[in-house]
């Protein structure tokens, strides 16, 4: 023993220290999550529309084409589930929150869990989950992150692409010429369509909404959600985004259209408006990829829904 | 909990020390701790079977001390039969009842009528086929007059319940167990860095490994029609890696873990890759459970020593029962019915002992016939995991099929990545290196200068690391 410990110590003692260092890296660094958080606290008291959602949400819907001041809370991967908590926490200090705009896609209905990005959802937010999180990986982020992402974020840091961009954790083909603004990052302006690409994406996504064990959870939590925002004035708006149409073909169809009936329903039952853009024809040359608008897609699709707020608005 | 988790690697130093620096004086403190540990890691998976566990100790721990009691034959076998059937009725409720119900209404469709199984929702209690089978031999031996009962409570649980074997085995002996939990341990050096090493290799066959295949597999196995045949046969052959790696890693850890406390377990791998017929792959896979059906139920059965319509029937007993120990799905009863099947030839002309020897001992390479003969038997091995993997027979013939249609001959646009080749490729050839040993890297580094040992195990430590995150289940959890 006495030989044993201190020779295990020895060993161990780089490994503590590598951890110890990645600890305050992955502490001190930016992200796209700790950034909207700060913005939307030195907003909090402007936001008059609030936008939720995933990834179609987060890329395509650019709060400075609305006439409102507007925020975009949409984060990549994003369930309905954190939609509401994350909103839940911020919502009492939103006075002049308004219209909230709830993005409900494909696979939406489907799932409340997001995997790895529950943690990232917690370091940014503070949100945890009703308790879903393991204590260890809510206290260390050496722990929490997987450490493909953080050898990832390394990487980034050391290429200085991010250095005006200051989030290191967002996904391949964003911008980083641009900052993030009122929760906004948009894609590059580049497209790719590839069919290999789209029937990988929609087995993924029909795979993914084959298991139904949430659904209902989903939709009763969603309901909730929307009798919350109500009862505080706040008037929910419920959209799908534009998904390009060889790829929508692709999706499972019996899922788009228990989707539209469940949809409706909601919108009917509590009498708020649902914009389906889901089957708009959107150019080719608007998409980042199948079901992602790129910059200039996102610029056109939020002017159109501006408008709509507009009509809203003057009713 | 699980052993390539960070709960683990916390849980491990802190009841090491206690192990050691606290307890050490005390064989009777050191055996508590190592029981109050066990059944901590058991309930941080789920607390509730834990009563499930320590009922089934108590159980088979009075059982044993009746049946020893008694001289009375109608007695001993009343208490024989009721630890068998209490066990046995526990694991049939919850691994099989819904599978036997299942299967009932099926058969009743078939002949026109309509039945609605009453089905359980429960959820199976990890390792429930593992401490079941411990307990079983237990009471079987004393039943057989082998051994006596153990009267010390606490050390008859630690054999149970010892942590590093509870939830995947190996499926110990009360022969070989027991006596090392009674006597006083000792930390030899060499033995617990050999331990450290051979949990780090397992880890790596985990972490780095098997976790790296599943993600193909998985891609393929879930949605095989958009794949074509060449990428299942990638599929299958990543498969075998996997589920290799996924289980000699556990069991790697279990031993590595086991040795930290001064105790040996069972070796339940032998380099089964390397074997040049199903038989000799028999006897490297898998090896404490192989060897409970040979103890328990081949040799009861009459084993080799009888006529050969019996030994063939001797040999599909043993392997449909294996087949079905793996979990209640018709694929596990086929895969033990194909492995049956594969190994009939040399029961039937006497071979199946031919290759008791390590392959190619003492040299760098196989002979051209051994070479032919390791890969037909991997091959034959692979085609049996097929059935091993697919969540029904229908999805592993339409698998098959795919195989062997022309889409075998295109190269597959969704292709494991580069460097799990050369990961797998690395790996094997490790093993192959190292299979005298008692795990590939026994050897590695023992003879090297200490910054070159510490920079590969450096190495190897990174390696777990950057791709720890994405965590999966070992598979034989689920049995």
């Amino acid at each position: 023993m006495r030989r044993f410990l201190p020779k295990v110590l020895l060993f161990l003692s780089p490994v503590f220290g590598v951890f110890i260092l990645l600890e305050i890296f992955l502490r001190t660094m930016g992200t796209s999550y700790g950034i909207k958080n700060e913005q939307l606290i030195q907003n909090k008291n402007n936001v008059q529309l609030l936008i939720l959602g995933n990834s179609h949400a987060t890329y395509g819907l650019d709060p400075a084409k609305f006439s409102l001041t507007a925020f975009n809370l949409a984060q990549v991967t994003q369930s309905l589930y954190y939609d509401r908590r994350i909103t839940s926490r911020y919502l009492n200090e939103m006075k002049s929150l308004k219209y909230v705009l709830i993005s409900i896609d494909f696979h939406s209905l489907y799932f409340s869990d997001e995997g790895y990005r529950n943690l990232w959802t917690y370091y940014g937010y503070g949100v945890d989950g009703d308790g879903r999180l393991p204590l260890l990986s809510k206290c260390s982020r050496a722990i929490g992150y997987q450490p493909k992402f953080t050898t990832e974020f390394i990487k980034r840091r050391f290429e200085g692409k991010y250095a005006g961009f200051g989030a290191l954790d967002v996904e391949t083909g964003v911008d980083l010429g641009r900052p993030i603004s009122n929760g906004f990052f948009n894609y590059k302006n580049s497209t790719d369509l590839s069919p290999a690409s789209l029937q990988k994406r929609a087995a993924e996504f029909n795979e993914m909404v084959r298991h139904k064990e949430e659904r209902a959870s989903v939709m009763q939590d969603l309901e909730a959600f929307i009798v919350e925002l109500q009862a505080r004035g706040i008037a929910p708006i419920l959209i799908t985004l534009p998904c390009y149409g060889p790829y929508r073909d692709l999706l499972d169809k019996d899922v788009q259209m228990q989707n539209s009936r469940d949809i409706q329903y909601l919108s009917g039952k509590y009498k708020i408006p649902y914009w389906d853009y889901f089957t708009l024809p959107v150019a080719a040359g608007l998409f980042f990829n199948c079901d992602h608008l790129n910059g200039k897609g996102a610029q056109y699709v939020s002017a159109l829904v501006s408008g709509r707020v507009d009509s809203l608005r003057a009713r | 909990m699980l052993f390539n988790t960070v709960g683990f690697a916390i849980f491990l130093p802190i009841v090491f020390f206690l192990y050691w620096f606290v307890t050490n004086k005390s064989l009777t403190g050191q055996n508590i701790l190592l029981l109050i540990s066990s059944y901590f890691f058991y309930a941080c998976w789920d607390w509730r079977f834990l009563f499930l566990l320590i009922f089934s100790t108590l159980l088979d721990y009075y059982t044993g001390i009746r049946i020893s009691e008694t001289e009375s034959k109608a007695k001993r076998r009343f208490w024989f039969w009721l630890s068998v059937s209490v066990n046995l009725g526990f694991l049939g409720m919850f691994k099989y009842y819904n599978f036997f119900a299942g299967s009932f209404a099926d058969l009743v469709s078939h002949l026109g009528l309509r039945v609605h199984p009453w089905t359980l929702k429960v959820i199976l209690p990890v390792g429930i086929s593992f401490y079941t089978f411990h307990g079983l031999s237990y009471v079987i031996d004393i039943f057989n007059r082998k051994i006596r009962p153990e009267k010390n409570f606490v050390e008859y649980s630690v054999f149970v319940s010892f942590f590093p074997l509870l939830v995947a085995g190996p499926i110990e002996r009360a022969t070989h167990l027991l006596p090392q939990i009674k006597r006083k341990r000792t930390l030899e050096y060499d033995k617990a860095v050999d331990g450290l090493k051979q949990i780090l290799w397992g880890l790596f066959k985990k972490v780095v490994i098997a976790d790296n295949c599943a993600s193909y597999v998985n891609t393929i196995f879930n949605n095989a029609q958009a794949y074509p045949g060449s990428a299942h046969v990638l599929a299958a052959i990543f498969f075998a890696i996997q589920i290799y790696c996924d289980f000699s890693g556990y069991s790697d850890i279990a031993l590595g873990t086991a040795r930290l406390f001064g105790i040996e377990l069972l070796r339940n791998f032998a380099f089964p890759y390397f074997s040049r017929d199903i038989a000799e792959f028999w006897r490297r896979w898998h090896i404490s459970l192989s060897t409970w059906f040979r103890d328990y139920l081949y040799i009861p059965l009459g084993g080799s020593k009888v006529g050969v319509w019996k030994k063939v029937r001797n040999t599909f007993i043993i392997f449909l029962v294996s087949g079905f120990w793996h979990g209640a799905n018709w694929t596990f009863i086929f895969w033990g019915l194909l492995n049956a099947i594969y190994i009939m030839p040399s029961i039937l002309f006497k071979t199946n002992r031919n290759n008791l020897d390590i392959v190619a001992q003492g040299k760098l390479f196989p002979t051209i016939r051994e070479l032919i003969s390791m890969v037909i038997t991997f091959g034959l091995t692979v085609f049996a995991w097929i059935f091993f993997r697919a969540d029904s027979l229908a999805n592993a013939l339409a698998f098959i099929k795919r195989i062997f249609s022309r889409s075998l001959f295109t190269v597959p646009a969704d292709r494991p990545p580069a460097f799990l080749f050369l990961v797998v490729a690395g790996f094997l050839m490790t093993e192959w290196i190292g299979r005298e040993e008692q795990y590939a890297i026994a050897r590695v580094g023992i003879r090297w200068p200490r910054p070159v040992k510490w920079i590969v195990w450096y190495v190897i430590v990174f390696y777990i690391f950057y791709f720890s995150g994405a965590q999966q289940q070992f598979i034989y959890f689920q049995f």
